[in-house]
């Protein structure tokens, strides 16, 4: 008798927190996400973004510790992903870009969530403070709208944690590499920290 | 929801205090401008007083190097205080970005970017101003360059050379020389025999007639080894200057950006650069001329500063030759080197 009620007790305690993961960020298919941006981790800016599950694998263990049986739930998952941000170096340019790409994520038993990302689908566009050119009468003119366009693919390695709160939010730190090119005549990589806040 | 709208609020607000803060007030200048030139972008970022109208626009070493790394220390203060400085970043160079090919990463190409720069500064300023060119190290390279082309002299007041690499074949023949001589003089001194006689060793095996680019790139890095020896004995004086924290943190300037871009631009640049020769070509060069130099310097000896002096077609122009200085005598004796440009700027503005 006290077995089964164990056992009741076990499942129960399992299928409320499944539950509770069920109504999760963790089981949505659309998530978004919005962070602080840090370009060369320290030109301020912001970061939207949003990821659409592909795949999902959820693997669970049970372990007995003495009388207890301790059930540890593992995440996998393969979420398409863009996202849009921009930011400011001061007395120097502002940065907009926008990224498309796949990412991979871990979930562990206790919500640690450990990403790697590749976005080869990315554009940069830089908008530059007062520009002017000399034309070929010898006479100087104002540019409107200077900058100019990049490719842009980035990879991000990132860390996290999923909260088992009812209300919102996974956190996240993303290292990210975002490659400028054609930059000059050859390449740039920008080396960017992002914190943020997934839903 | 409510961390994203401080987010938000940090963001915007920084909007309107960032990018460009131009003030209008001449004896404060504080303003960055772009140059538009053949496919690239390069910053220029002018700090100091521009109420006499005097301009000096830097042209930074390397190549590889950028405007913003000689905003520092006393020398730069003390020229801000009378002067407008203007740090610009060269094509493919520090913060200057854009798109096109290798083909226009040359030294011509270059001169006639700094053309049109003097051009926007007097458009912006007035046509007015009074501006002069310093260039240091490779900068002195290209600062000749566009001294000698066309009639780009025209444009500006005087040019002011401060170890400037306008020969390199010529640089690498006179620094064995120095290597010898030097070495020699520092052994029966003796000081830092070891490192010394290493150095004479080195040296007396170099055929001066037959020197390769890579050899160049050796003379290059054993003239800083030599300048180290010479600072740990007293006899160059070391820069009393560094960098605040802050000033790297929140500069402009990206150095990781920089230094990349540099290399890429420094490697486009090094066979054209290993083969400029220039002095012969310094004679078309009309305009008042001031050359500082470090006596102790081995990476572009003093023997160039003679040369371009003897060789400029002016009457109107000076030497100093700096007893206690290597390679950047405005570290090593800014007081010195400050005063030099101001009596320079103050004759001929």
């Amino acid at each position: 008798m006290k077995r089964i009620f164990l056992l009741i007790a076990v499942f129960a305690s399992f299928n409320a927190s499944s539950q509770e993961r069920n109504d999760s960020i963790l089981n949505r298919k659309i998530k978004y996400n919005y962070s602080y941006f840090a370009n060369s981790f320290k030109n301020p800016g912001l970061n939207f973004g949003i990821e659409y599950v592909l795949k999902q694998k959820v693997r669970i263990r049970n372990k007995k510790r003495g009388n207890k049986e301790i059930f540890k739930i593992k995440t996998t998952q393969l979420n398409l992903s863009g996202n849009l941000g921009f930011y400011i170096h001061p007395k120097n340019h502002v940065g907009i870009f926008t990224y498309y790409g796949i990412n991979y994520r871990k979930t562990k038993s206790r919500g640690f969530q450990y990403t790697l990302g590749l976005n080869p689908l990315g554009y940069y566009r830089s908008f530059l403070p007062e520009t002017y050119k000399v034309d070929i009468g010898g006479n100087v003119k104002k540019i409107i709208f200077p900058g100019n366009s990049y490719f842009a693919p980035n990879l991000i390695i990132g860390i996290g944690r999923y909260r088992k709160i009812k209300r919102v939010k996974t956190w996240f730190v993303n290292l990210q590499t975002m490659i400028l090119t054609p930059y000059n005549a050859n390449f740039v990589p920008l080396f960017n920290f992002e914190f943020g806040f997934r839903f | 929801m409510r961390t994203l709208k401080i987010f938000s609020f940090l963001i915007i607000s920084s909007l309107f205090t960032s990018i460009s803060c131009n003030k209008e007030k001449l004896s404060e200048l504080s303003d960055v401008i772009y140059v538009r030139n053949n496919g690239a972008d390069m910053p220029a970022y002018i700090y100091g007083n521009g109420v006499e109208k005097v301009f000096i626009i830097v042209l930074h070493g390397g190549p590889g190097g950028n405007g913003l790394e000689y905003r520092y220390g006393q020398y730069a203060e003390d020229l801000e205080e009378k002067f407008a400085m203007v740090y610009w970043d060269q094509r493919g160079q520090g913060m200057a970005q854009g798109n096109y090919d290798d083909e226009d990463v040359t030294i011509s190409q270059m001169a006639n970017d700094l053309y049109c720069l003097v051009l926007i500064l007097k458009h912006k300023y007035g046509n007015d101003i009074k501006p002069f060119i310093m260039g240091h190290s490779w900068g002195g390279t290209l600062g000749s360059y566009f001294m000698i082309t066309d009639d780009y002299q025209e444009l500006v007041s005087g040019w002011i050379e401060v170890d400037g690499a306008h020969d390199i074949p010529k640089l690498n023949i006179e620094a064995v020389k120095m290597f010898r001589n030097i070495a020699t003089e520092q052994i029966s001194d003796r000081n830092s025999v070891n490192a010394w006689q290493d150095i004479l060793e080195w040296a007396n095996e170099i055929d001066t007639a037959n020197i390769s680019n890579d050899m160049s790139g050796e003379i290059n890095t054993k003239a800083y080894e030599a300048e180290e020896l010479l600072k740990e004995s007293g006899i160059v004086l070391r820069s009393g200057s560094k960098p605040s924290i802050s000033s790297i943190l929140f500069s402009p300037n990206n150095s990781i950006t920089s230094s990349i871009s540099g290399n890429f631009t420094g490697n486009h640049l090094n066979d054209e650069i290993e083969s400029t020769s220039l002095t012969d070509r310094l004679q078309l060069i009309q305009k008042p001329c001031l050359f500082l130099w470090g006596k102790y310097d081995f990476v572009v000896p003093p023997q160039l500063g003679i040369d371009a002096f003897n060789n400029v077609n002016t009457t109107d122009k000076r030497i100093v030759i700096f007893n206690n200085s290597g390679h950047s005598p405005m570290d090593n004796e800014p007081k010195q080197f400050v005063s030099e440009i101001v009596n320079f700027i103050e004759t001929y503005k």
